[in-house]
């Protein structure tokens, strides 16, 4: 297959032959007219593991009003959303945005790291007042491999102060903030002191991949981990050639990188805080699997497959893993090792849609009571993040602007940006409107 | 963060909209169907890409390189919203919808699929090389990156295309 047979089975595919979408820019006045609010999501942001469940919660552009409630005409777009209990918890609005709050997702505080010009490699939310960063010359926003110097950023005060690490330099793929394009490096903390690095984006085009870690918080880091872009890996290194999704750590030892070595699992896992890897058994020879999230030391999930992706979860620290029936939600959440929560729709043909739950580890799945939720509460895409098996909240990520539309369609509504609280297991939702301060 | 700035593009601005965008539409979708999980993905991208289009139209100078702009709104368009679909549900092949191509069903879905296994940089840069028939040059521009970037990107894109296809092929 040369360049030209690639040419044509790509025009062949995708080519449209008269499927073309027409404009309609009558609507396009009626959005101009409206005041709209610029929404920013991230998938990538690094998937947590610490020892309370750690989910990424996509993202929601917050209107932003000021100190004492008066407004302001600027928003917030929170890239990433992690409570550490029912009042305590951190969202990242991108850049230097880091925000903290001590009183539930009604108000933040804006503590912003004295970053500068530099772009965020990657966050991550070691505590309830300890927040982890890394951060790269502005010019790293580029899609090529490069090295750079990486600067970290600690704080354990919630946001009060912030102390520089020991700038190290490591061979990025980009150092870029998710505002302005997608990041690709795991960071990974499992306490506010151990911590790794993992730049998962080379190794899926053949290049090397390095793995950094550092045990007094942030402040120096190491590499622990090199595997070339070919030839041969040296014993307990990664395997060459694969595409590695995603790291994930249990504890200051036991971690894993997941992905797929062309049609094969990859699921390597290390017992000596990523110097040596090893493959580990796993209940799909050829699934493509993401990185597990651990709602307990003991309790984690991973969804992967080779076609239609699947459940599979651990009881026993990431020792043995078990396939479960799939999620009827997108990506499902998991505040222990029963409970799960996911948003999905009924699949007739008016559908509603439902939270559905499960108390049994994922083993059956139903909707959770009052479960429809007709337009009181998220919308099907909306991404959660329960702390109990009663506490959660979800964001909208509907990016609002109209589809394609054919003369004669009507344009269907379009939501509002919206973050919801519920504290009864889904059966009623809050719509929340925070209110921000700036701690500067 | 600040909105983007919604503004109500006059008539000369429409009519340029018309002359210089719309013809590139098709194209559009076509590029944003091999970057999206599926072909509502697709379409959200490109009427984005075409609204932001539409209020930016004044920023386009050149006319000539109405199409490389356009093309670089939807990329940054179809880049939002992978960040939006965290999840690995989003990027399989559910959803797909098959339009009409002279290839046979399996081999178009065998390339669907290669593609959606591709890292999503080789996926751009793949689908502006041989799916827009854009040169190198054009690919950097569009791109921001440099002309022996686009070509390394290039070569690597298409080697891993060719690998997943013969496994998808059984080779």
């Amino acid at each position: 297959m040369d360049d030209d047979d690639i040419r044509q089975a790509l025009h062949a595919t995708y080519s449209s032959s008269g499927t073309e979408p027409t404009v309609t820019r009558d609507l396009f006045k009626q959005q101009a007219a409206k005041p709209r609010h610029r929404r920013v999501v991230t998938s990538l942001v690094a998937v947590v593991a610490t020892l309370v469940v750690a989910v990424p919660v996509g993202v929601v552009v917050f209107p932003r009003t000021g100190v004492n409630g008066s407004s302001s005409a600027s928003t917030t777009p929170v890239l990433d959303l992690h409570m550490f209990g029912a009042n305590d918890g951190w969202a990242w609005a991108g850049g230097d945005e880091i925000m903290h709050t001590t009183s539930g997702v009604g108000h933040w505080t804006i503590v912003p790291p004295p970053i500068g010009s530099q772009v965020v490699v990657g966050v991550d939310w070691a505590g309830a007042d300890s927040a982890r960063m890394l951060t790269a010359p502005g010019a790293s926003e580029n899609e090529l491999e490069q090295t750079y110097t990486v600067t970290p950023w600690i704080t354990d005060d919630a946001g009060a102060t912030w102390t520089e690490g020991q700038p190290f330099r490591v061979l990025l793929e980009a150092g870029a903030d998710p505002t302005n394009g997608p990041i690709y490096a795991d960071l990974d903390f499992v306490d506010p002191t151990h911590g790794w690095f993992f730049d998962n984006q080379i190794v899926s085009v053949g290049g090397p991949t390095f793995i950094y870690r550092t045990v007094d918080g942030g402040l120096h880091w190491s590499q622990v981990e090199m595997t070339p872009a070919s030839g041969k890996a040296a014993r307990g290194s990664l395997p060459v050639g694969c595409s590695a999704y995603g790291m994930t750590f249990v504890s200051p030892t036991t971690g894993w990188v997941t992905g797929s070595c062309g049609l094969a699992t990859l699921f390597d896992v290390t017992h000596d805080g990523g110097a040596t890897w090893a493959p580990q058994a796993f209940p799909c020879i050829n699934c493509a699997l993401y990185p597990p999230q651990f709602s307990s030391p003991l309790d984690g999930q991973l969804m992967g497959g080779s076609g239609e992706s699947g459940l599979f979860v651990t009881t026993d620290g990431g020792r043995t893993w078990n396939a479960r029936a799939g999620a009827p939600g997108v990506w499902p959440d998991f505040v222990d090792g029963e409970h799960g929560f996911a948003l999905g729709v009924t699949g007739n043909d008016n559908p509603s849609i439902i939270l559905w739950t499960t108390s049994d580890g994922g083993m059956h799945w139903g909707e959770a009571p009052d479960g429809a939720l007709h337009g009181n509460g998220p919308d099907e895409e909306s991404q959660l993040d329960f702390i109990s098996p009663r506490i959660g909240w979800a964001v909208s990520v509907w990016f609002g602007n109209q589809p394609l539309l054919s003369p004669g369609q009507t344009p269907y509504p379009t939501p509002p940006d919206e973050l919801w609280q519920t504290t009864d297991a889904g059966s009623t939702w809050t719509l929340v409107t925070p209110t921000f301060t700036t701690s500067q | 963060m600040t909105d983007y700035v919604a503004r109500a593009a006059d008539a000369d601005e429409e009519a340029r909209f018309e002359r210089l965008i719309e013809p590139h539409l098709g194209d559009a979708f076509a590029f944003a169907q091999a970057l999206s999980a599926d072909r509502s993905a697709a379409q959200d991208a490109v009427q984005s890409a075409a609204f932001k289009a539409w209020q930016r139209i004044r920023q386009l100078r050149d006319d000539g390189s109405a199409r490389a702009w356009f093309l670089t709104i939807v990329v940054n368009e179809c880049k939002t919203v992978w960040r939006k679909r965290t999840a690995v549900a989003s990027d399989n092949d559910a959803g797909a919808e098959p339009i009409s191509w002279p290839l046979s069903i399996d081999q178009r879905l065998d390339v669907r699929s290669v593609m959606r296994q591709l890292k999503r940089d080789d996926r751009v840069v793949l689908s502006l090389r041989f799916l827009m028939d854009m040169s190198v040059e054009e690919t950097a521009g569009v791109l921001g990156i440099l002309v022996s970037a686009v070509k390394a990107c290039t070569a690597r894109a298409a080697f891993r295309f060719r690998q997943l296809m013969g496994h998808q092929a059984g080779e």
